[in-house]
């Protein structure tokens, strides 16, 4: 017989797909404490081509590796930010892409797994320099190319995001500063226009000044004019009258993270609620609220209740230079879940890390051709040491007649908030970068006298 | 998926391969290594110094600047390095051949979707996952895909790039990719010689006035068709067997020609009608 079939995964056979990861990481980290700083920015696991290096106006540097694939698109790797003042660059995430999207129609005509299907990462629409703006392109592979195998697809920019912060800290002189402190913040901008059936996905990564990073996915393109066949209820009627009826769908987003938190991938995963306790004894009667942690130590899937106000950061090894761990915070509320699918149950899930498990659903088209279908079935009560993020970002489209044609862009996102990575906002002008305005300001030895009185 | 309940109705047709002819690739240094590591589904990794190609400067196109290059370092994996960019072409052609050359079955008794023998049908290269590890640590390594249209399997082998050696070999029934550019369009030569293909030609003919007689005539894009819940008929094999159905356009921007209501098996060549037309390309 020519191939025999047996389970996929096994210990032995994961023991092969990590040959030689722990001496050469032994390595790596001899080299990481003996390094000095320049060496440390340098040495990238990709060449300068397929860096994306950038300083923004506030001052902080973001540094990352990029790749494609066919299933997955825009791989990025080895993310990370150098706040401004930092000797060295922070590292974020080792790996971040999209995982999946899942494309339910409403009267069960249809149900599309874009990234799986449709090898969206492969389907990359070429841009025109007014396509990026104030950027670069860079070319990237794509079954679209009609000349060479590349398209100018990968956009590479900054833009604007408004106020950064606005703030008047009383105890200077507002001459000091030509009155407010007030910043106008800038992101570094990446993304790609793929293509599923009659859909434009813009893959897009923002990364701002401020250290957060904005992963979303804007849903572009057109209506497909194969899924017009809904009836009330299922449907909203486009076009004249009510003879044809757009079938009303989900787009069910999920992105992948691989975190590695200042260059470890052994972080922990924390979950916080707040939750009204009781009213304060005394008129009148304020509600009181109370936070409380849960450390989740083994593979599970969590929902971002609006009760329960429910979040989770990834915390690190590694500490800020007040003493606090460094952690980012997955900001995120799922609008519409989705119920219909096991891997749609839950707006965020924990898995450890496993070759294998990396399409949020269809993932027995992995690379490693996974036994389990889905990332509801990752989750097996496993104890998380090096800990994968699943994000779950869900949209029902009823469509509208605005949507035709071309379909005006849809956001779905979602962000990774720095919390305690820097012992102040990563922005702060220098001339505020005082033990006074870091912690207690009801501290008189932190509060000489103003001229405004204080508060 | 499509609407799997109206595939009940379709005519059978199975149209004889065409264009069969025996063809083996030619390798790097000619060399045929009888791995029996072919019999297990997750091989070990065999030297590919065995088969001489081991060392050898990527063969074919003009490798770029981060082609296979610089060699790696002593531990072989760590430093500033281009070990996690694109993939070049010369990298992926160098990964076929480094994936082929360690599989005699592959090599000589799989075929492709024109049921060339010794031709497994190629889908594609991508850049696996370097795990994360502490004090990162990176890899470069590939997985390269393949069909096998002789028994309906699904191949994919993780070559790592630096010490050119096949490190594992994956083999699974009933998962079905999307299909090629190359596979659509032979969905679309299979229904174009199908009698089935008259309503194609008709709708051609109304919407530019030509008569179709060539695939060229028309862009394709394919996507799997998978029957969903118990399926009878002869549609009852798509998924274990490799289904595909096609959406089609006049080039330059000219007009759909709907061809989504026709499901075509690539594995037996067969060509059906769905019994309603529903659904179309993704989303
Ligand atoms: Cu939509």
């Amino acid at each position: 017989m020519k191939k025999v079939f047996r389970p996929l995964i096994t210990a032995a056979s994961l023991a092969l797909l990590l040959p030689s990861a722990l001496p050469a990481a032994a390595v790596a980290a001899d080299a990481t404490r003996t390094g000095a700083d320049a060496q440390r920015t340098t040495a990238r696991p990709c060449s300068p081509d397929y860096v994306i290096e950038r300083t923004l106006r506030g001052g902080g540097t973001w540094r990352m590796c990029w790749h494609d694939t066919r299933l997955e698109g825009l791989v990025l790797e080895d993310i990370s930010f150098q706040p401004r003042g930092q000797a060295e660059p922070i590292r974020i995430l080792h790996r971040a892409a999209l995982a999946q999207i899942h494309v339910p129609y409403d009267n069960g005509t249809a149900e599309y797994y874009d990234l799986t299907e449709d090898e969206l990462g492969a389907h990359v629409n070429p841009l025109r320099p007014k396509d990026c703006p104030g950027g670069a392109l860079k070319q990237i592979r794509s079954v679209l190319a009609t000349r060479g195998e590349t398209v100018s697809g990968l956009c590479v920019t900054t833009q604007e995001r408004g106020f950064a912060f606005h703030g008047d800290n009383y105890d200077l002189p507002r001459s000091v500063h030509g009155g407010n402190e007030a910043q106008q913040g800038q992101d570094l901008v990446v993304y790609t226009v793929n293509e599923a059936g009659h859909y434009h996905y813009i893959n897009q990564w923002n990364f701002s000044d401020d250290g957060t990073i904005t992963p979303k996915l804007g849903a572009a393109g057109n209506l497909s004019p194969d899924d017009f066949n809904a009836a009330d209820g299922t449907g909203w009627p486009l076009g004249e009258g009510s003879k044809a009826y757009s079938t009303n769908h989900y787009h069910n987003v999920f992105w992948r993270l691989v975190f590695d938190p200042d260059t470890t991938p052994t972080s922990r995963i924390e979950q916080y609620e707040t939750r009204q306790t009781g009213y304060s004894a005394k008129e009148p009667r304020t509600p009181l609220h109370k936070t409380t942690l849960k450390s989740v130590e083994k593979e599970t899937g969590g929902l971002t209740d609006a009760n329960a106000q429910r979040w989770w950061r990834i915390v690190s090894e590694q500490k800020n230079t007040d003493g606090h761990p460094r952690s980012w915070e997955i900001a995120h509320h799922n609008p519409t879940r989705y119920t219909g699918r096991p891997f749609t149950e839950k707006d965020i899930y924990f898995t450890e890390y496993k070759a294998g498990e990396r399409y949020a659903s269809d993932n027995r088209k992995s690379p490693e051709l996974g036994r389990l279908e889905h990332v509801g079935q990752f989750v097996d009560g496993e104890k998380l040491t090096r800990p994968v993020v699943w994000v779950h970002v869900g949209y029902h489209h009823i469509p509208r007649d605005e949507d035709q044609a071309p379909m005006p862009v849809h956001w779905q996102s979602f962000q990774i908030v720095p919390r305690d990575v820097t012992a102040m906002n990563p922005l702060t002008p220098d001339h505020l970068r005082l033990p006074r305005y870091n912690g207690d300001g009801r501290h008189p030895a932190h509060h000489p006298p103003s001229d405004k009185g204080g508060k | 998926m499509r609407d799997a309940r109206s595939a009940g109705a379709g005519k059978r047709r199975v149209v004889p391969p065409a264009r069969r002819r025996a063809a083996l690739w030619s390798l790097a240094g000619g060399a045929v290594l009888t791995a029996a590591a072919t019999t297990v589904m997750v091989t070990g990794t065999v030297p590919l110094a065995a088969t001489g190609a081991a060392g050898r400067p990527p063969a074919g196109g003009a490798p770029t600047s981060t082609a296979l290059s610089p060699a790696p370092t002593a531990d072989g994996r760590t430093g500033p390095g281009p070990w996690r960019d694109p993939l070049t072409s010369a990298e992926i052609e160098r990964a076929q051949q480094l994936a082929l050359a360690q599989d005699a079955d592959l090599r000589t008794a799989s075929e492709n979707v024109e049921r060339e023998r010794g031709r497994p049908q190629y889908l594609g290269t991508d850049l696996a996952e370097s795990p994360p590890s502490v004090g990162g640590a990176w890899e470069r390594k590939v997985v390269v895909r393949f069909y096998d249209y002789s028994d309906n399997t699904l191949i994919h082998k993780t070559v790592d790039l630096l010490s050119q050696k096949v490190e594992s070999s994956r083999t699974v029934r009933g998962v079905q990719p999307p299909p090629t550019p190359e596979e659509a369009r032979e969905a679309l030569a299979l229904l174009l010689a199908d009698p089935l293909g008259d309503g194609l030609r008709q709708d051609y003919a109304k919407a530019t006035g030509g008569a179709l007689t060539r695939v060229d005539q028309l862009r394709v894009h394919g996507w799997v068709y998978t029957p969903q819940g118990t399926q009878r008929g002869p549609l009852r094999a798509c998924g274990t067997e490799r289904c595909v159905q096609v959406s089609t356009r006049v080039p330059d921007d000219g007009p759909r020609i709907d061809a989504s209501s026709y499901v075509i098996n690539l594995s037996d060549r067969s060509v059906h009608r769905l019994r309603a037309m529903s659904g179309g390309p993704s989303s």
